[in-house]
């Protein structure tokens, strides 16, 4: 297939990096694609909707996306532009050149296709980055291996940007966007994957995609994070005082969407929806506070957002505290907003009038 | 306690199938660890298969039937098996396959409708089982939950767009498949609810003693005892289970005091949390969500229940029913307390079983 001549009027009109299981070793500089594969070993794409796209989601079982990519044996650096330039000087990259042409499943066919290896030199991706447009070119089924099927296919897009191709492949484009964007935030998406391809590094990429590691909490916001027997260190809460708060609450409170909770200098303990108080005359919930300390009493949203507190209820002072193993708090009135609820507990008078401790 | 529905290997329920075990679920939006069954299809609780095709080594083989056949471990509320996976040679309903390219281009896909698994034919052996533990979990009606198991165990065998390498049976595939197909209406979104897998899943916090013991169960064949330090001591066990929005749920508890002269009350709390999951989309959940990428609000607790144990078992339930709120997930957890004395004042011992949050929609 002849490129067209808008594209060889290009000098780098697309970029697609394939993967396969050839036997070329991953765009290793020294390492020349002596010998393109074997067209006979490649299967067309199905042009029709595959059924297990219709409905409309993404299925089938993936690795992870990272996993798969690092996992392939090769990357192939597919130029359009090579057929017409000429392997550039300044060789990086082994390569095939193949006739891509946007805008079809044919191009997938050809790019696995016997070309001549060229080689893309920096300056190429260089000027691919500028200049290049990879939209317009549809795969599926793009996997599989033990042949040299197209697995992976990643089109450098305008401005620097990667694109995947084939079934599902968000999969790896958001990841790896997120992980440049986090890493590498002066590089362009395509240099952090050639460069990835090229040393066969993806370890950033692999980092990426298994998702923020749950932040320790030691190392949370001691005003936002809570208490929590699965999360907070056994040798925290040994440090601290466990007692009963038991709740009083006014079937006017309780008909409110808000939540209780009290706040300790380390944490928030555990929070009480009003509305749990609704059929219950008290509800006793186990607390922590740090010895020698008082505990403040929220008001908060019905998921209990800490950064936003709506109103102060009350503060226990470390006195009461210490003096009994349970705690009572009622609160009276009836508020008919939520509004109003903490209107009252935003005036001092009304508030002790509402509010008591025990 | 008896079951208070039918199995869900009926053959009506047997007809129920979805013409692709992956591709046609359709849940509501906040639906992600486990999410509510009857929407993909199912081809029920006892499952026969097949090898088929060629190619196959007895190394192969071996390995998929321990991968297909490890969901015969998680236990019902009675001591039986939930589901039961079964070879039989040329007649089995489920045809496995090893195939260059499974549809849709990963490494397994099953079709309960197909009556089909088919997985990458040049895996590792390891990776095989691993994958047809995964796909059979499909046929089975489950589909896929996060990489962070809800205990904090081995990435479940039903999570996605993470490696095979130490996938494993986790609380999530339990509560999973318990949730789908058991007797109880489908009701219990626990693993574990009635401790016929011993103390696995529970957590406690301030608790001096938790056990099981096969001695006088009100169901199955185990229960609990726990004997707390204090009143602020409870048993507790947290689920990724990302109740649809809208969705009512509440909790019942059996329970039992050990001796006449113990006086007191047990209780029990549904906590929640909110849970976000990122976006844009990235893994392949219905929802367009990647489940593996969450940040987690606050534990708030949103019902209590306080009985009073007797001699005999009976049953504590939530008087009103709490509808998860609409938005993103949310996290749930049952903890139950008790302060329930001996005679001399020190905290008793009491029975605990079939301890568990429904799924009342």
């Amino acid at each position: 297939m002849k490129p067209s001549k808008r594209l060889r009027s290009s000098y780098v009109t697309a970029c697609v990096l394939i993967t396969s299981l050839a036997t070329a070793a991953c765009g290793m500089p020294s390492a020349r694609l002596d010998s393109p594969p074997a067209a006979s070993t490649v299967s067309p794409p199905t042009v029709s909707t595959p059924e297990w796209e219709t409905g409309g989601e993404c299925s089938g079982d993936y690795l992870d996306p990272a996993e798969e990519m690092a996992d392939l044996d090769s990357w192939w650096v597919l130029d359009v532009a090579s057929a017409t330039s000429g392997a550039p000087a300044g060789n990086s990259y082994d390569s095939t050149a193949t006739h891509l042409n946007p805008g079809g499943l044919s191009s997938l066919e050809n790019a696995v296709s016997p070309g001549e290896p060229v080689v893309v030199s920096n300056e190429a991706f260089s000027q691919l980055q500028a200049s290049s447009t990879g939209e317009g070119i549809v795969g599926s089924n793009l996997s599989r291996s033990g042949t040299q099927i197209v697995h992976v296919i990643a089109v450098a897009a305008a401005e620097g940007r990667v694109k995947f191709l084939g079934v599902c492949t968000d999969r790896f484009e958001v990841p790896f966007r997120l992980m440049v964007e986090a890493n590498h935030p002066t590089m362009s998406e395509v240099d952090v994957l050639v460069e990835a391809a090229r040393t066969g590094d993806f370890s950033e990429f692999l980092d990426s995609t298994a998702g923020p590691d749950r932040q320790h909490w030691t190392q949370m916001d001691p005003s936002t994070r809570q208490f929590d027997i699965e999360s907070t260190p056994e040798a925290i809460l040994k440090e601290l005082v466990a007692i009963e708060i038991e709740w009083r609450i006014s079937s006017g409170w309780s008909k409110l969407s808000a939540t209780l909770c009290g706040q300790t200098s380390i944490g928030w303990n555990t929070c009480l929806s009003l509305e749990a108080g609704d059929d219950q005359e008290s509800i006793v919930l186990p607390a922590y506070y740090v010895p020698g300390e008082g505990m403040d009493l929220w008001l908060l949203d019905e998921e209990a957002a800490f950064p936003t507190p709506l109103a102060q209820v009350a503060t226990i002072t470390s006195e009461v505290l210490g003096a009994s193993d349970r705690i009572v708090v009622e609160i009276t009135g009836q508020p008919q907003t939520l509004e109003q609820a903490i209107d009252l507990l935003a005036n001092e008078a009304s508030r002790s009038e509402i509010v008591a401790i025990e | 306690m008896m079951p208070d529905g039918i199995r869900f290997n009926s053959m009506a329920a047997r007809m129920v199938v979805g013409a692709l075990v992956l591709s046609t679920v359709l849940v509501s939006p906040a639906a992600l660890a486990f999410p509510k069954p009857g929407t993909s299809g199912s081809c029920g609780p006892d499952i026969t298969y097949r090898f088929t095709g060629g190619g196959w080594n007895p190394g192969e083989k071996a390995a998929i039937r321990d991968g297909l056949e490890d969901w015969e471990v998680v236990l019902d509320f009675d001591g039986g098996k939930v589901a039961t996976v079964t070879m039989i040679p040329d007649f089995g309903q489920i045809a496995v396959r090893k195939v260059a390219t499974p549809n849709g281009g990963g490494v397994g896909w099953s079709s309960c409708g197909q009556g089909l698994i088919q997985i990458q034919e040049d895996l590792a052996i390891a990776s095989m089982e691993s994958v047809a533990r995964h796909e059979m979990g499909h046929i089975l009606d489950l589909t896929h939950t996060g990489k962070d198991d809800s205990f904090g165990g081995p990435t479940p065998a039903m999570a996605t767009c993470v490696g095979l390498q130490g996938k494993a049976m986790s609380q999530d595939d339990y509560g999973g498949l318990i949730h789908k197909q058991t007797s109880q209406q489908r009701e219990a979104i626990h693993a574990n609810a009635s401790f016929e897998q011993g103390t696995s899943w529970w957590g406690i916090s301030n608790i001096a003693s938790f056990f099981t013991t096969t001695a006088n169960a009100s169901d199955g064949t185990t229960s609990a005892r726990i004997r707390p330090n204090s009143s602020t001591g409870y048993l507790f066990q947290t689920m990724n289970y990302a109740a649809a929005a809208g969705e009512p749920i509440d909790a019942r508890i059996n329970i039992r005091r050990l001796d006449s002269s113990h006086t007191g009350v047990m209780s029990f709390n549904i906590l929640k949390r909110k849970v976000t999951y990122a976006s844009p989309a990235s893994c392949d959940y219905p929802t367009g969500k990647n489940q593996n990428v969450r940040s987690e609000g606050s534990w708030v607790v949103v019902r209590v229940e306080t009985c009073t144990p007797s001699n005999s078992w009976a049953t504590c339930t939530e008087g009103t029913l709490y509808t998860v709120p609409s938005g993103d997930a949310h996290d749930l957890r049952i903890t139950v307390y008790s302060n329930v004395k001996t005679s001399s004042g020190t905290y008793a011992t009491v029975a605990v079983d079939f301890a568990r949050i429904r799924d009342r929609s």
